[in-house]
């Protein structure tokens, strides 16, 4: 008895040891995924607004709507890079822009979906910042992401939806092991992978 | 593995108070070293993160019958890059995994019985388990199959003593597992392993 309990300890004990890769190697870089709508003309647009030193932040576990400082400012300056590098001209809010670009961090949020994006977002103008919220629908808790839309502005639907065309999702930032710097590249990274994002 | 071999001694040394001239029923553990031979797309690493314990009970003399579980793990990483499917592209690097379990009805033939060295050849059919897992960043896809498992093998025990209850087993295998990845366009699975280990004879 006593042996085949020795024998059946001893099976599960390896049983159990299930290798996984370290976490240093897994985070060392940022997944970087992004989507476009294929009905998209990207050469009909001419103009965009963006929020300049702001990322929005969507969170239960924060209170705050806004990330402000050197990360925003960054981020949001690497992606004004290279919309205008694609031939895109920035405009003020009021100017009427073509697109709209959205930038905001999901932290330890129930209902962000990782992989694919619908073609609508529910959104609206914010009247302190101007994101839209994501159609979502899982989420990993605990990690963040940063999201990076691009909406038509021109296109509305009656539920009074925006059309996003361009969707970039940055993850994760919360274990990343330099998730400033690593942010900052993997936004340039997602304009890297959409080569038909271009005037 | 250094798990595997804490316990071999750990069992050696408990058979070691068991002193057989004869034997009915076997318990082996060995470590499993095994290389892919296909879907080396998803995994080509050699691995040694494997183990197989082994029961017998002689069906006649030169026959004995039982089961073996195995478990192995193989992996590999493919360093960062960008997929592109559709309108979607994603750039990570990725580590994928397959965990392997297998349960097998096993029989062996002895060629020589009751001496030091003893050839014998098996084969073993039964039931297979494949975890295939990627990992990247945070995240994962992790995919559970099922299918059959066939293993031949071949292979040795060599006692030190002739009397000794215990005894060094060297086997090599190849095994064929019908457990597919559709999510992964990974098909049947099949390994060259080589196992060494300890036998306990008439435990």
């Amino acid at each position: 008895m006593l042996r085949s309990i020795l024998f059946i300890i001893t099976v599960g004990f390896l049983i159990g040891c299930q290798p996984v890769p370290d976490a240093e190697d897994l985070n060392r870089d940022l997944v970087v995924q992004t989507d476009y709508d294929e009905t998209a003309n990207f050469g009909s647009y001419s103009t965009y607004t963006l929020t300049l030193d702001t990322l929005g932040l969507i969170s239960n576990s924060v209170k705050d709507t806004l990330i402000l400082g050197s990360y925003a400012r960054d981020i949001t300056a690497k992606i004004k890079a290279n919309m205008d590098s694609r031939g895109y001209t920035y405009v003020a809010k009021n100017q009427n822009p073509d697109l709209g670009v959205n930038a905001f961090v999901v932290y330890d949020f129930s209902i962000f979906q990782t992989i694919s994006y619908p073609r609508y977002g529910t959104g609206y103008y914010s009247p302190y910042y101007g994101y839209y919220y994501p159609i979502v629908n899982t989420y990993l808790n605990n990690s963040g992401a940063l999201i990076l839309q691009l909406v038509d502005l021109k296109k509305k639907n009656s539920q009074n939806q925006f059309q996003v065309i361009w969707t970039s999702y940055i993850g994760d930032i919360v274990s990343s092991v330099d998730p400033y710097k690593k942010s900052v590249e993997a936004v340039e990274q997602a304009f890297v992978q959409s080569p038909n994002l271009k005037k | 593995m250094k798990s595997v071999l804490f316990l071999t001694f750990a069992i050696v040394g408990w058979a070691g108070q068991v002193q057989a001239q004869y034997f009915d029923k076997t318990y082996s553990l060995a470590l499993d070293i095994n290389k892919p031979l296909s879907n080396t797309d998803f995994v080509n690493q050699v691995s040694a993160r494997g183990f197989k314990f082994g029961y017998r009970e002689m069906i006649n003399e030169r026959i004995f019958g039982g089961i073996d579980f195995t478990n192995t793990t193989y992996d590999s990483y493919e360093p960062r890059k960008t997929y592109t499917s559709g309108t979607s592209a994603i750039t990570t690097d990725l580590y994928n995994y397959a965990y392997s379990y297998g349960l097998t009805l096993s029989f062996d033939y002895f060629f020589k019985i009751e001496q030091k060295l003893m050839p014998y050849a098996g084969l073993g059919v039964g039931a297979s388990y494949i975890n295939y897992s990627q990992y990247f960043n945070v995240y994962s896809n992790k995919y559970d199959s099922w299918g059959v498992l066939v293993r031949p093998q071949a292979g040795v025990i060599y006692r030190l003593k002739e009397d000794a209850g215990w005894a060094l087993q060297a086997a090599v295998h190849y095994d064929y597992s019908s457990a597919k990845s559709q999510e992964l366009d990974l098909k049947a699975f099949q390994n060259m392993g080589v196992q060494v280990g300890v036998i306990i004879l008439n435990w």
